[in-house]
């Protein structure tokens, strides 16, 4: 395990999302896909740096951002996104989730092998590339499947509310600020994440799909469990 | 209490949750652009727009220098709806004394209005409440459904050819008014069910959609229609006589499309 607590902000300014301030764009499907264009994109900016033989800073201020969004990105799908995938109806969640954890650990060894080598050097290079190999892999597989599967076994409140949490995670962890980076057992995370705070979740499910608390919750003017007078129908996509 | 006024009205709480199970029981086969678009909801009643993100220019204020710049910020604004309806004083006793063929056709009939006006807005529009729907924000020329079943996969295959050419991906989902929904249900093509054919080629559900006139084929991947909700459909008091209590159904909402391509719209 990997414990890292300091990082300066300005050193990840350059792949630290600012927060737009549009909540009907915080679908946490569309925010996962916003890092995987973050990632593209500076992996493409590397493979410039290369061709251009830039010296170790250049390639530390692409990098270092890089790898730290690589890290916190992982750790705010296995936090937030892939116990609520399991928790889903999306058939092959299980597996799907088997592999994405498998992928993680290979990008967080990638990640930290990178670290020990000489900025610039051949191996350096090595292990950046294995790092993109393992998250081009993880990318791809996660929006054909988890991401899809997600979209259409859960209603688009939900998305949102988890987007809300997702998007507070990376913000409060940026740059790998109080988080502990580590490898974990696909088949123990599997097995526990989908009962991870089950009453939050229950909170966002919730949040996500009503229309607001402006109801007084006595029995006799809202349905039970709803904090408004709506009849909490909400999303039917995928009904 | 809230402006719905449930509090106040002779109604115990059993037959609140009998009427509200009733209306939610009819609407949500109703409300088909439900099953097929995004959801932003919360806010309630409260919520007033949604933010475009966009601006226009304005002209600076009377008697302002020149040199200044002046934009104003562009959003979509929420529009209520409100469906009335009566309910009988007796079924509201009969209700506490635990009848469960309750006589609410009122209603019924409220909850078709409101579903089928919040279908009509999102596939059809609402120019004065600023709605364009998705059958006129596709650019794409529409394609003619014609009355010949026989006709139709391939119809619903070149619109899919033609979603996934504009780059749209699948799954996709044919949304049918009824009349067009019954003849695919009673279709058959060599033994088998039209519908299932369809389904196959979209890799998606058939839709039966009351208020649209004609079909629509479009991408479920999300991010392309969005209905935006202030207070969901709920039911409100308005007042009351001897014999029967006066309610009604109501909505805020509005409704954008992010992505035109994401639709082809099918005329019959």
């Amino acid at each position: 395990m990997r414990m890292l607590t300091t990082s300066s902000p300005d050193k990840h300014a350059s792949v630290c999302r600012s927060d737009p301030g549009i909540p009907e764009r915080e679908d946490i499907t569309q925010l996962i896909l916003d890092d995987h264009e973050t990632f593209r994109r500076e992996f493409a900016r590397l493979d410039e740096l290369r061709a251009k033989d830039s010296d170790e800073a250049e390639l530390v201020r692409v990098w270092g951002p890089l790898a730290d969004l690589l890290d916190v990105h992982a750790e705010a799908e296995e936090e937030i996104f892939y116990p609520s995938l399991l928790r889903s109806d999306a058939e092959d969640a299980r597996e799907e989730t088997l592999d994405a954890i498998g992928d993680h650990n290979d990008i967080r060894d990638g990640v930290e092998d990178a670290k020990r080598q000489p900025v610039g050097s051949p191996a350096w290079w090595d292990a950046v590339n294995r790092t993109r190999a393992a998250n081009d892999e993880h990318m791809g597989e996660e929006e054909r499947e988890g991401l899809a599967d997600f979209r259409l076994n859960s209603r688009t409140g939900l998305r949102t509310a988890l987007g809300r949490r997702f998007r507070r995670f990376e913000s409060d962890h940026a740059g790998i600020r109080n988080m502990a980076v580590s490898n974990k057992d696909p088949e123990q995370y599997v097995d526990t994440a989908q009962y991870k705070d089950t009453a939050q979740y229950k909170d966002t499910a919730q949040s996500g799909d009503t229309a607001g608390a402006d109801g007084d919750g006595s029995a006799n003017t809202a349905p039970a469990g709803r904090a408004d007078s709506s009849l909490g129908i909400g999303s039917l996509k995928g009904r | 209490m809230d402006h719905l006024l449930r509090d106040i009205a002779p109604i115990p709480s059993v037959a609140w949750q009998r009427i509200d199970e009733e209306a939610r029981e009819r609407l949500v086969p109703l409300l088909a652009a439900r099953r097929v678009v995004d959801w932003s909801g919360g806010g309630g009643w409260e919520r007033s727009a949604v933010s475009l993100g966009r601006t226009a220019d304005v002209p600076p204020p009377p008697g302002s220098n020149g040199g200044v710049q002046t934009r104003q910020r562009r959003v979509l604004t929420l529009t209520e709806i409100r469906v009335p309806f009566t309910v009988d004083r007796r079924e509201i006793a009969d209700a506490q004394r635990g009848a469960r063929d309750l006589e609410f056709d009122d209603l019924f009939r409220a909850a078709r209005q409101a579903a089928e006006t919040e279908n009509r807005a999102v596939f059809h529009g609402w120019p004065d409440a600023g709605i364009v729907g998705i059958m006129q924000a596709s650019p794409a020329p529409n394609i003619k459904l014609g009355e010949d079943m026989d006709s139709y996969p391939g119809v619903v295959t070149a619109a899919v050819e033609r979603l996934r050419l504009a780059g749209v991906e699948g799954p996709y989902a044919l949304c049918v008014g009824p009349d067009i929904h019954g003849r695919i249900l009673q279709a058959s093509e060599d033994g088998h069910l039209l519908l299932d054919h369809i389904g196959r080629i979209l890799g998606g559900s058939v839709i039966w959609t009351p208020g649209l006139d004609g079909a629509v084929v479009l991408s479920q991947r999300g991010g392309d229609f969005t209905l935006s909700v202030g207070q969901d459909l709920s039911i409100g008091y308005l007042d009351h006589d001897a014999d029967t209590v006066n309610l009604y159904l109501e909505e805020s909402f509005t409704f954008q499309t992010e992505e035109p391509d994401a639709a082809i719209a099918l005329t019959t």
